[in-house]
């Protein structure tokens, strides 16, 4: 397993997991064998383009996979030691909200529009705090000051439509929180965000984790957002992480095809462009895969090799890549 | 939310005025009342003296005066067919037909909406497929013909339940049930696709991120939300309870609004006809407020107008 | 919808919308059993004379109170005065064929023009023709056409009548729903630069691109105009008595229930049927055609 020299036990280890779906078109592999390590206090970037099976990877994580199409048919979860893939709905059921918590993408309608926040927050603090309404209205407000929400007390009476964005997202980074979970998965939490609303987040998130020691998964597109919140990246492509380092190596030194690539495409502001480069050709369609290197349809490097898809070869202490190209100076990873 | 009731009854108010207007002037304007009272043999004379004692020599703004003023104390007219104030048959029917519609309101919130619900949360099982099929069916029987086949097989071959006339509980059963079948079907649908569509929102997924019970999510998350197009169709289903109650009352025999109208109808009776056609519209148009209102207090986002 | 069918329409029917139509309809899986139910429907009421094996008027006391199958020349039995029910029954869908047609196609002329007017002139014509058709709408219908049908009297014209102005109120709302979406498109937008006549514009441009929505309702409405016209005959409104209406003929077997009680069955059975059938088509049109309209209907 790939964790670098962390002397602790791993809060989260992903093995081999597989997700797939089954269409009428056929079996969409939205997560084909991923391996990962999270530790306490840790930031995790998960990197790709939309379709790579990013967020997929964590509904599979909380066990929330749309039924009856998906299914994980592979793999283990181990959290905390214990394989979340065997736990029984109830003990999944303790595990969501206050240990693994996730907040999604759109702010407005993470939340239900028909209660107001306070009720929301409060139903989340009720599981973990038994009390009075009026102690955990305390504990709300308190919640609300913390994630910088003004006039927190009033505000709890307020329905979701009359926050700004800002100010739900923040809102739903409080109940996700409420519970101090050890593992916060964060989807795409600014992309509907203006972009200085965006900072001021992702500091939030920052504060929190320092606060409560919480790991967190960050998904993203956004190679900016992973230089500024991450201690380690997985780069994910068509259901596969194709390479995973620490941030400083992935930015130094991208090793495999796509992450330089992904690199080349954001423009250096320095520079003077002409054209911005993309990537030649399309993500593939995830029911439809290749059967060896998933990217070697757009990889200028690709040879015949490809058609085996290749291990996971190790680039250095905590960094590894699976492209045949690496075959002659590093070893296959364990 | 004081303001939007005040607002809302005012609105009421006035289309019941518009209501009153468009009745008497579609009666008065295109039916001479006196030449089905009268007999050829009756002189012109007596033709002309029972037009002033009905008031009809007047201008018809000042008979719609006169009109508005009499129901203001509750007089409608006088019924020739049964020779007796109309408003006094009014109250003695009205009653009877609220009863009824109450009964069928019941039923249909009662069966409908948890069936719906269910059919949603068990959404391709047996269960879901029989509901489906079975409110396909529902919405195209008419109504009289299930009050009809339900006194066929409960009344006269089963000889369980009493098949007419007003009386004890048993009595309610059959006519709310043939009332309210066309509605459970529409309404069991109804529930079923808002319920489906609420419990594929985000606001759904992250309660199930919170950790919430399944339960909790689908009978508190899930459930305020779905009912709010619910709602709009209970509302909406309050005039097709008045709707089918009149062919219902007929198959049953039950003594009420509708039998009333039927008769008024055929006999050409005006004051009946206003007053029932009045009645029917305000109770119509009380409903459709109190539906808004009560739209209003489930859904926050519709409060600001 | 594709932008191949907004673009501008230059006919009635522009060869874009009718492709994509019929492509959609091709693509998707036909449900067969309800169109079977309404061409044979469809099929009664025009060639009734020559599918019918009687006369549905023919009184044949000798042959009379029949139960079905009893005497196969009168397979679905024989009423108190010996008329066939087979016969009346096909006759009964040129009755309830006839009434709801040209009601639902009255309705729909009334209430598509004035959708296209409210939803194109706006304003306070808007407000008030909308008025309307929420009082309309909301006005439970069998009351709505006993008023119209005592204010007009007895007939066949005015039950078909009554029930297009029961039902008018169905089209004009969705109707100017779809003009109010259609309206702000940009070929309309250079139509009305260009200075073209308001009616035009409506009569070409807009009209084309609501004829889908427009036959989806259809489809949706027929069902509950036969209900309604059935509701009706089986008050006696407006039909003479003994004409071959399925609502009539359940009104009268309703007198000898026990007896014969195949007379109030049948016909009931038909109706039953025969609305399944077209809300199962209505809804396949409508998922096939726009999706999108579920919500609203």
């Amino acid at each position: 397993m790939v964790n670098g020299n962390r002397p602790d036990e791993p809060l989260l280890r992903v093995e081999d997991l597989r997700t797939y779906f089954y269409t009428r078109s056929g079996v969409v592999k939205a997560v084909d064998g991923i391996s990962f390590d999270l530790h306490p206090g840790e930031t995790l970037g998960i990197v790709g383009e939309s379709g790579s099976g990013k967020s997929m990877t964590a509904w599979s994580i909380l066990g929330l996979v749309p039924k009856p199409a998906g299914r994980i048919v592979g793999g283990r979860i181990l959290y905390k030691g214990q394989n979340l893939l065997e736990a029984s709905a109830s003990e999944m059921r303790q595990v969501r909200g206050s240990g693994i918590c996730m907040v999604m993408q759109d702010p407005l309608t993470s939340l239900n529009p028909v209660f107001t926040i306070g009720n929301q927050l409060i139903e989340s603090l009720h599981m973990e705090f038994k009390g009075p309404t009026a102690k955990l209205r305390k504990m709300a407000a308190e919640l609300l000051a913390k994630v910088s929400i003004p006039s927190p007390e009033t505000r709890l009476d307020a329905f979701p439509h009359e926050l700004s964005g800002g100010m739900r997202q923040r809102v739903v980074g409080a109940i996700a929180m409420s519970r101090s979970p050890n593992v916060l998965i964060a989807d795409e939490p600014t992309t509907s965000l203006d972009a200085t609303v965006q900072l001021q987040y992702l500091n939030l998130l920052k504060e929190i984790q320092e606060t409560t020691g919480a790991a967190i998964i960050f998904i993203t597109h956004d190679l900016g957002i992973v230089a500024r919140m991450c201690d380690r990246v997985a780069v994910m492509y068509a259901g596969r992480f194709v390479e995973q380092a620490d941030v400083m190596a992935l930015f130094d030194s991208p090793s495999h095809p796509y992450t330089q690539a992904l690199m080349r495409s954001v423009p250096d502001l320095d520079e003077d462009v002409s054209h911005l480069p993309s990537i030649e050709g399309q993500p593939p369609s995830l029911d439809d895969l290749p059967p060896g290197c998933a990217f070697a349809p757009r990889c200028e490097y690709a040879s015949e090799e490809c058609e085996v898809y290749p291990p996971s070869f190790a680039i250095a202490n905590g960094h590894i890549s699976s492209c045949w190209r690496h075959s002659g100076e590093y070893s296959v990873a364990d | 939310m004081a303001r939007f009731i005040f607002f809302r009854l005012v609105q009421a108010l006035f289309t019941l005025l518009a209501l009153s207007a468009g009745v008497f002037f579609a009666v008065n304007l295109t039916g001479d009342v006196v030449s089905f009272l009268t007999s050829p043999q009756d002189t012109p004379e007596t033709i002309a003296l029972m037009r002033e004692s009905l008031g009809l020599d007047r201008p018809i703004w000042v008979q719609y005066g006169i009109f508005l003023q009499n129901i203001s104390h509750g007089d409608f007219g006088h019924s020739w067919t049964w020779g007796r104030p109309a408003s006094e048959l009014l109250l003695e029917r009205l009653p009877n037909t609220l009863k009824l519609a109450a009964a069928g309101f019941a039923v249909t919130l009662i069966l409908g909406i948890p069936l719906g619900i269910l059919s949603a949360v068990y959404r391709d099982s047996v269960f879901d497929r029989i509901a489906k099929f079975l409110s396909i069916l529902g919405m195209a029987a008419p109504q009289f013909w299930v009050g009809i086949m339900l006194i066929l097989f409960f009344g006269a071959y089963l000889q369980w339940l009493p098949t007419f006339g007003i009386g004890g509980p048993s009595h309610y059963v059959l006519p709310a049930f043939s009332l309210s079948l066309f509605l459970i079907a529409g309404m069991v649908r109804l529930t079923r696709s808002s319920m489906l569509e609420v419990l594929d929102s985000e606001y759904i997924k992250f309660a199930r991120v919170k950790g919430i019970h399944e339960s909790l999510v689908i009978w508190k998350h899930a459930l305020k939300n779905a009912m709010i197009p619910v709602l709009t169709f209970a509302g909406i289903s309050l005039g097709g309870l008045l709707n089918g109650s009149i062919v219902v009352e007929i198959v049953f025999a039950w003594p009420g609004l509708g039998r009333l109208m039927l008769t008024s109808v055929t006999q050409r009776d005006y004051a009946v006809l206003e007053a029932t056609v009045l009645t029917a519209g305000a109770f119509y148009i009380l409903m459709a407020m109190l539906v808004d209102i009560l739209y209003a207090y489930i859904d926050p986002r519709m409060r600001e107008g | 919808m594709t932008a191949a069918y907004e673009g501008a329409a230059t006919g009635l029917f522009s060869i874009s919308t009718l492709l994509e139509t019929a492509g959609k309809v091709r693509r998707a899986r036909l449900p067969w059993i309800p169109i079977i139910i309404m061409l044979v429907v469809v099929i009664c009421a025009i060639f009734a004379p020559l599918l019918a094996p009687h006369d549905p008027t023919d009184i044949d006391m000798p042959n009379r109170k029949l139960a079905p199958g009893e005497d196969w020349a009168f397979p679905l039995g024989t009423d108190r005065l010996g008329r066939d029910m087979l016969s009346r029954l096909i006759y009964g869908a040129r009755t309830s064929a006839f009434i709801s047609l040209v009601a639902l196609g009255a309705g729909a002329v009334i209430g598509t023009a004035l959708g296209l007017i409210s939803g194109y002139a706006g304003r306070w014509v808007d407000t008030v023709i909308m008025r309307a058709t929420d009082a309309a709408m909301g006005f439970p219908t069998i009351l709505a056409a006993m008023i119209i049908v005592t204010i007009l009297g007895a007939g066949i014209e005015n039950i078909i009548l009554a029930i297009a102005l029961t039902v008018w109120a169905r089209f004009s709302r969705m109707i100017r729903g779809e003009v109010l979406r259609v309206k702000n498109l940009d070929f309309v937008l250079a139509a009305r630069i260009t200075g073209v006549s308001p009616v035009l514009i409506i009569w070409r441009h807009i009209f084309p691109n609501v004829v889908n929505t427009l036959l989806i309702i259809l489809t949706l409405l027929v069902g509950q105009t036969i209900l309604l016209e059935a509701s009706l005959s089986f008050l006696g409104l407006g039909l003479a008595p003994g004409a071959s209406a399925w609502g009539l003929m359940v009104a009268e077997g309703r007198d000898f229930l026990v007896s014969m009680w195949w007379l109030a069955l049948m016909p009931g059975l038909v109706i039953t049927m025969v609305v399944m059938a077209f809300n199962f088509f209505g809804d396949w049109l409508r998922d096939t055609l726009d999706p999108k309209l579920r919500r609203s209907m």
